[in-house]
């Protein structure tokens, strides 16, 4: 718990100096009071799952991100196509998709990836389910194959599934 | 070449704010509101680069933070008809 | 390098005007979250990884990354708490949905 406060409070003074720049004693010691503050308030408000291994996570992410990014760039330039044709070929639909073997953590990223490409976003949650509002019928199917939710799935120390 | 993302954001925020004036619901408003915030983020960094003084990137940050937070009270607003209370069940 | 960035600050532009045009062109509101993501995205990834490549200034370089991290983050947020209670004011016929906030 010690640890767990002590490791979020220096993390927040790496950001401290890489927002301030400055190394003065003065600032560095009002940084050090604000971020073990901060630190013990967070820790007072939230309870972290225990299973969910932050460093394991951080370090998959780099196979996750790139894949992502050339599919959220894909999907913007057909969202654009779309928008920019004359006769806006869209057909919005909803669309209830099973989340049911990702655990918490995978649950918000995939959420959260959907909401950020283009042409999907989440709607609605529940506890197995989200539901997704799609642009065209075409992403729709594409979110069904979920070839993003395996690439999520794959990403360890996200705890356990529940 | 500032100047051209410079403009351009420009007249995106211009049609938001038609977008605003429009908007037949309330919630296109506010989706135009959030959006505006987005693209006066943007604006902020370019005009930081553009006088050569990146110190007003710090503003950017506060304001992309401000934004977000700003949307959500709104919509809390909205929702609940006050800020204090979560809800009554 | 600096081709790099006026390609990705032009590209960006484009994006953001596309999303404007999206944003006045689709006919209704849960259309209209498509083309406003277009900017949310796109729009702000190219153009401030465009002005990442203008710099060396090692705090400029982590100033742009945090806000691209920020935004990133709040984004999806703030457009799925918009779409889900625009969702739950058209059944608001439903009393017992209002309670269940995700």
């Amino acid at each position: 718990m010690l640890i767990r406060v002590l490791t979020a409070a220096s993390l927040l003074l790496i950001l401290w100096v890489l927002l301030s720049g400055h190394m003065d004693i003065l600032l560095l010691g009002l940084g050090l009071g604000s971020c073990l503050f901060t630190a013990w308030l967070a820790h007072r408000l939230a309870l972290p799952d225990p299973a969910f291994n932050t460093l394991k996570f951080s370090l998959d992410l780099p196979r996750f991100l790139p894949w992502f990014f050339l599919e959220v760039f894909r999907s913007n330039l057909d969202v654009s196509w779309r928008i920019l044709h004359p006769k806006l070929p869209i057909s919005p639909n909803l669309s209830t998709i099973s989340t049911k073997s990702l655990s918490d953590v995978a649950k918000t990223t995939y959420a959260n990836c959907i909401t950020l490409t283009p042409g999907t976003y989440t709607l609605n949650t529940g506890t197995d389910t989200i539901e997704v509002h799609s642009l065209t019928k075409e992403t729709a199917e594409n979110l069904r194959h979920g070839k993003m939710k395996k690439r999520i799935a794959a990403l360890r120390g996200s705890g356990k599934t529940s | 070449m500032f100047t051209v993302t410079f403009i351009a954001i420009l007249i995106v925020m211009f049609f938001l704010l038609i977008r605003v004036a429009l908007g037949p619901t309330v919630f296109d408003r506010i989706l135009a509101v959030n959006t505006f915030g987005t693209a006066i983020v943007l604006l902020i960094a370019l005009f930081g680069f553009l006088v050569d003084r990146p110190d007003f990137l710090d503003i950017a940050l506060l304001y992309a933070l401000t934004n977000f937070i700003s949307t959500i009270a709104v919509l809390k607003l909205f929702r609940y008809k006050r800020l204090g209370k979560a809800a009554d069940r | 390098m600096i081709v790099i960035s006026w390609v990705m600050l032009l590209l960006g532009s484009a994006f953001c005007l596309i999303g404007t045009l999206g944003l006045m062109r689709l006919p209704d509101f849960y259309s209209r979250v498509h083309a406003a993501s277009i900017i949310d995205s796109m729009g702000t990834i190219l153009v401030l990884l465009g002005l990442l490549v203008q710099t060396q200034d090692i705090l400029v370089i982590a100033k742009l990354i945090l806000i691209l991290l920020f935004m990133m983050l709040t984004g999806p947020t703030a457009v799925h708490a918009l779409a889900h209670t625009a969702s739950l004011k058209e059944k608001d016929s439903e009393p017992d949905s209002a309670s269940q906030l995700s």
